[in-house]
């Protein structure tokens, strides 16, 4: 029988009453993804560090609102990226002007299977431009819509597709780079 | 091209989580972040019980000098004429309608603390509704019986009887916690 869930809960209830070892439990349990989506949206460890504790504090003062502790995780997300996204706003990050942008053929294709070591790949998503790398991170790996990204950039659905195929062909081109380097 | 990448971000998705915080730093700056939310909830509360306490001093022997006056009042003014002696179904009436308000009084009076802005508007409501009602009393003894005073008379009653409904519904309401922030999420 799974109690994964009774768990949490128990975690969950005493988080709202303010237990601060529960608050610890919570955060250790999520504070490596919510850190790593982050700083791949952000690509700065001090803002990246500032996000994360605002976006617990956040939480833990409104965890009582939260309906289903199973969507604990996805909540939680929603805030830090909702952080970053207001930190990425903030910063007027300039989505350059690419409409003209020649996007290559696929005559450079090569192989990326799941051997690739990860690391190699998150550290060159973090060296993408940052308006496109944001793009990336909540299409790709957050699984937000086109018209979703748009909505919380304040850009067009248009441009939020071609920055989108622009950090996959920089992406690629990194790592085809640094694959064969290595 | 594209298709591979999309593939391998997708499926390797967990995997991509390879930087590790400094859980260290970063909690230390949760916690005092807390403390200092919970310092200003705190500080917060004590400024409630504190008002809750001066409002306890003040509503309590208002309403209990509410109740007196309400019971020696027509004693007091020495009214000669009253709607028992008009007619008897009418005392009757009146009867009931101050037996009602006496009951609803004493409910109210069982409870310890009444400590609340909305109660204390209610009792000044009561009390314009009792000034209502000496004015239309000391016009039937001055006058005589008007079916028209008679009417105002128990419209007061009733609206007596609803407001001391009301009291004891505030009276019984759980308290409020304090309003978070509103996030949209």
């Amino acid at each position: 029988m799974d109690n994964t869930g009774d768990h949490t809960g128990r975690i969950i209830e005493k988080c709202i009453d303010g237990d601060i070892k529960a608050q610890f439990i919570l955060y250790k349990m999520y504070s490596k993804a919510m850190y790593n989506i982050a700083i791949r949206i952000l690509n700065n460890k001090m803002d990246t560090e500032d996000i994360l504790q605002e976006s617990f504090i956040t939480a833990f003062g409104r965890l009582s609102e939260l309906n289903n502790e199973k969507a604990l995780g996805s909540w939680l997300k929603r805030i830090v990226i909702n952080n970053c996204i207001s930190h990425v706003r903030g910063n007027r990050i300039n989505f350059e002007d690419i409409e003209d942008y020649k996007f290559e053929s696929g005559d450079d294709h090569f192989e990326l299977d799941d051997s690739v070591d990860p690391t190699i790949v998150h550290k060159a998503i973090k060296e993408l431009p940052d308006g496109c790398r944001t793009v990336l991170v909540l299409h790709a790996l957050e699984n937000y819509k086109h018209r979703e990204v748009a909505e919380m950039l304040g850009i067009s659905e248009s441009t939020s597709k071609t920055q989108y195929r622009r950090a996959l062909q920089l992406l690629n081109n990194k790592l085809k780079h640094k694959i064969y380097v290595n | 091209m594209s298709t591979d990448l999309e593939k391998y971000l997708k499926e390797n998705r967990n995997k991509l989580d390879v930087e590790s915080p400094d859980d260290g730093s970063i909690w230390k700056g949760i916690s005092t972040g807390l403390k200092k939310k919970e310092g200003r909830k705190t500080g917060g509360r004590v400024i409630l019980m504190r008002l809750r306490n001066i409002a306890a001093i003040v509503l309590i022997p208002l309403l209990a000098g509410y109740v007196i006056n309400d019971i020696i009042g027509d004693i007091t003014l020495g009214r000669k004429i009253t709607l028992a002696s008009i007619d008897s179904k009418l005392g009757q009436k009146e009867k009931d309608y101050k037996k009602l308000i006496r009951y609803k009084k004493q409910e109210i009076g069982s409870f310890d603390e009444i400590d609340n802005v909305i109660i204390r508007e209610l009792i000044e409501e009561l009390n314009r509704l009792d000034t209502i009602y000496n004015t239309v009393m000391d016009d039937l003894n001055k006058n005589g019986y008007n079916e028209k005073i008679v009417n105002t008379i128990f419209d007061t009653y009733e609206k007596k009887i609803r407001i001391l409904e009301l009291i004891i519904l505030e009276t019984n309401k759980p308290e409020n916690n304090e309003n978070e922030e509103n996030i949209a999420l």
